[in-house]
């Protein structure tokens, strides 16, 4: 029963995708997909619920036709794949499909041999992945009702492409459920190379010359990474002859381990766009925003993190983890670096995005208890906060034709409504007491015997507080003698911002209920002892501790105080232009002062150049800590 | 529970007074290096006072807000200190202020405030990382972040004098001191205008001093932590460092941006290095 509900979460969204794709009416479409979606939300709280976690999943009755299924399915998706790379050149495509055909060949006819294995594998881990899927899946694709409207409007599509764009996205969240819930590592694979294969298509969904031109880019990155992977599991049963996850996980010799490791580990730096492959990213950033939002921020980039955390334990206290969290730490520093000197909002939250990866790759190389707690709790609030700024750039783009944040001056006044919402968005970001602050307080504490780790974290920390805060500056900027204009929000935009505002606060508000029902569990599960306690807001390790309350106590009382006194000012107070040194101020016009994007000494293609160099190093470094 | 309120509210009511007791020596200490009589010792108070009851006068709602928040996170990170809490969740709190403070300048589109408020971030820039090292260092000695902990180890100071070092740099950079003073010219004739300042004013800009003391205050605390065996000899050592200031301030000239971010990056993460080396070359 409850192995069917699993199998439900997966196969579901993947069928309603297909059927999707023959609805031609958009009033009959929007409907079908808003009850899948209601469907897809609704089977997550159900599993949350019923399922009782960490527990392995076996059903005999489909798993033979299941198997079948999905290796003639890893063909097919090859085959595909080589047709693609054919019909648009990219030859390095071509070169990683053959590469993965010949040993998958190899491993499916003459190597595997066939027994049976549990189905599914089911822990917090993947209840917390599942739940973020679902959920914040769920409202992106709502958001993407009123978006891609707007969308084809103004790039002139006609016939509409939408059923393409919400089958793939459909059959994308079934696939993503597939990855974390798959027990047979092969089945992982396969899922795997479907989110490959639907990020390709996503980004190029609008078929102009740059679009397809960066999603052949993902596309030979990703099929990269995905061989790694294939390597790694041929690697795995090579040693010890399973393909069974659960198996994999209660290894005890682990001396042919960590070359394996080491394949999964890199699997993991492509998928999460990793110094030196961040490149596919930022270009991805062409497609529509709800993309760049599900796929390249909250849900797909989140497979390789959870890839490494799910084989952590088997890799912990070696010298490859210590690499791994160096390296980590390393595209923290770097990302933010290269962010300071970007003013495209797109560009901005892609490198923030791979920066916050980073952070977590460190902190799962770390390795310890409160490290991979860290790691989690940093997941699920970046998932929520990034997808929600994201939304927000996209409306903020459709309004006033620009992502560029010094075009986004004075927006309180022309958008007050989304721009409230996206200083509410960078505020969970970057501000204490919000969970992404409180869990990057608990890498510093973790990570402070590691002085390398940690003193690239801290000044990695100020270069992300610098590039946010300067954006609240120019989205609230304006004076009482602005222009004001009142904003309509789609339903559905509305529907889906407003949510994940909701969502960002009150699970920062609950976050140490949230860590004692679902981290700590996954902390059990992974058979560490748990260092870190949570309590009414608190929380604490022995060597230091966190109170949520008090900080929002103080924000509460500053809005009341500032409220107060902006209410008694509104007769008294004299309004003024800004000081102009005795000069006339003309609103919008006038003088043209810019944000300092340090472009005299940082340049973005000279940094990228050295810190690629850099990168590729590391990896060899930690290939080097995987053979020794 | 009600033993450590009582800390917490002393702790709150008092830090202004020293603050702005220390900001009214550090003028008449100026003005006696500059050959003047300076003001009396309780200018700053007077300045205040009379910031308080002068007319509201606003560019936008976000500066109120920005000013309140100021002053009530530099409040509670005070407060934190006096009660003992994690030394790095101070310094976070400490952040969330500084960031209402800069976007509250950035946002009333006077090209004197947003020059200061870009200068005040790269400031921010040059310390924060710093003051993350040194709590980095500190649990490298003691093992903790929690300040009851820390507080234990009765001399820091000879675990960690490179440490006390760049704290006194961060005190200087973070009371906008020569050669630092770049976001806020400290005289208003300059051609900054004081910078991220310019658009705060009246009572508001009553309470960003009033925070200015809290903040100088807390980098002080910080200096004096490194002999708590002895708080009073860690209080004189804290003022000492703050004199070193005064004259530093008085001696150099201001500097570029860019210098300050190469000579404090370098500085800050060289120190940090060699002082972490030491103190396991140490046990």
């Amino acid at each position: 029963m409850q192995s069917n509900l699993l199998l439900l979460s997966i196969l579901f969204p993947m069928v309603a995708g297909i059927i999707v794709f023959f609805l031609r009416q958009p009033s009959v479409r929007k409907g079908f997909i808003g009850v899948s979606l209601s469907v897809i939300v609704l089977l997550s709280l159900i599993i949350l619920g019923s399922l009782k976690v960490p527990d392995v999943f076996n059903s005999p009755t489909y798993y033979n036709g299941m198997d079948i299924a999905i290796k003639i399915g890893d063909f097919v998706l090859l085959l595909y794949v080589l047709y693609i790379s054919f019909k648009i050149k990219e030859w390095r495509a071509t070169f990683f499909a053959v590469l993965q055909l010949v040993p998958l060949i190899y491993f499916e006819f003459f190597m595997l041999k066939e027994e049976e294995v549990a189905v599914f594998l089911v822990d917090e881990l993947s209840i917390i992945m599942n739940l973020i899927i679902s959920i914040v899946g769920s409202l992106i694709a709502l958001y993407a009702f009123g978006y891609m409207d707007h969308h084809e409007e103004e790039k002139h599509v006609s016939p509409t492409r939408q059923p393409r764009f919400f089958a793939i996205i459909l059959v994308f969240l079934g696939a993503m459920n597939g990855v974390v819930f798959s027990n047979n590592l092969m089945w992982m694979y396969f899922f795997w190379e479907v989110t490959t294969l639907s990020s390709f298509l996503l980004i190029g969904h609008d078929q102009t010359e740059e679009t397809i031109k960066n999603a052949a880019r993902a596309l030979w990155i990703n099929m990269m990474g995905g061989f790694a992977l294939l390597l790694g599991i041929i690697f795995i049963y090579t040693n010890y002859n399973t393909v069974s996850l659960v198996d994999v996980l209660s290894i005890k010799e682990s001396a042919y381990i960590l070359l394996p490791m080491f394949f999964i580990a890199f699997a993991a730096f492509t998928k999460s766009a990793q110094m030196p492959f961040q490149s596919w990213l930022l270009g991805a950033m062409v497609a529509p925003t709800p993309v760049s939002a599900l796929l390249h921020s909250s849900t797909m980039v989140k497979a390789g993190i959870y890839i490494l955390l799910r084989f952590s334990p088997l890799f912990r206290g070696t010298m490859l983890s210590d690499f791994i969290a160096v390296y980590g730490a390393f595209t923290f520093l770097a990302t933010a670096f290269l962010a300071i000197s970007q003013s495209n909002a797109k560009r901005i939250l892609a490198y923030s995005t791979v920066s916050n990866l980073g952070l977590m790759i460190a902190s799962i190389g770390i390795n310890t208890s409160s490290a991979i707690a860290a790691a989690i709790l940093l997941l699920i609030f970046h998932a929520i906060s990034k997808a929600l700024l994201f939304l927000c750039v996209g409306t903020i783009e459709q309004h006033i034709g620009s992502r560029d944040i010094e075009d986004m001056k004075g927006l309180i006044n022309k958008m007050p409504i989304t721009a409230a919402i996206t200083f509410i968005g960078i505020l969970t970001l970057m501000a204490a007491p919000f969970g992404m602050l409180v869990s990057k307080w608990l890498i510093l504490e973790v990570a402070a015997n590691q002085i390398a780790v940690s003193v690239v974290l801290a000044i990695g920390s100020a270069l992300t507080a610098l590039y946010y805060t300067r954006w609240i500056g120019n989205l609230l900027s304006g004076t009482y003698f602005s222009k004001r204009s009142e904003e309509h929000m789609n339903v559905n935009i509305g529907i889906s911002l407003y949510s994940l505002t909701v969502l960002a606060i009150v699970l920062s508000f609950m976050i140490s209920s949230l860590y004692n029902m679902l981290v700590m569990p996954q902390i059990l599960t992974m058979k560490m002892d748990v260092a870190l306690k949570a309590a009414k807001g608190y929380l604490y390790t022995t060597s230091g501790g966190f109170m949520i309350y008090p900080i929002f106590i103080t924000i509460g009382l500053a809005i009341v105080l500032s409220l107060t006194s902006i209410r008694k000012a509104a007769k008294t107070a004299v309004k003024v232009s800004p000081y102009n040194a005795g000069l006339n101020y003309i609103e919008d016009k006038g003088f043209d002062v810019k944000n300092y994007y340090l472009t005299t000494f940082v340049t973005e293609e000279t940094l990228t150049k050295y810190f690629n160099y850099i990168s590729i190093a590391l990896i060899v470094v930690i290939l080097g800590g995987a053979i020794l | 529970m009600m033993r450590e309120i009582i800390i917490f509210v002393i702790a709150i009511a008092l830090a202004p007074f020293i603050g702005g007791f220390l900001n009214g020596i550090d003028r008449k200490l100026t003005a006696f290096i500059q050959g003047r009589y300076g003001p009396p010792v309780w200018q700053p108070f007077y300045d205040v006072i009379k910031l308080l009851y002068k007319q509201k006068i606003l560019v936008n709602d976000f500066q109120v807000f920005s000013a309140y928040i100021y002053l009530l996170t530099a409040i509670l990170s005070i407060g934190l200190f006096a009660i003992k809490a994690d030394l790095l969740m101070i310094l976070f709190v400490m952040s969330v202020g500084l960031a209402f403070y800069i976007a509250g300048a950035l946002s009333t589109k006077s090209p004197y405030s947003q020059v200061g408020a870009q200068r005040e971030l790269m400031q921010m820039l040059a310390y924060e990382p710093m003051l993350i090292f040194f709590a980095i260092a500190v649990y490298n000695v003691t093992g903790s972040f929690n300040l009851g902990q820390i507080m234990k180890h009765g001399r820091l100071l000879f675990d960690l004098p490179l440490m006390f070092i760049l704290l006194g740099l961060v005190l200087t950079i973070k009371l906008k001191k020569s050669p630092f003073d770049l976001s806020t010219s400290e005289h208003a004739h300059q051609e900054l205008v004081r910078g991220i300042l310019t658009d705060y004013s009246g009572p508001y800009l009553a309470l960003i001093h009033i925070a200015d003391w809290y903040e100088m205050i807390l980098i002080l605390a910080m200096i004096a932590i490194l002999w708590s065996q002895n708080l009073l000899i860690g209080v004189l050592i804290a003022l000492a460092t703050f004199f070193v200031d005064i004259v530093i301030d008085n001696i150099t000239a201001r500097m570029t941006v860019k210098w300050m971010l190469a000579f404090s990056w370098s500085i800050s993460i060289l120190f940090t290095i060699i002082n972490i080396a030491y103190i396991y070359f140490r046990r």
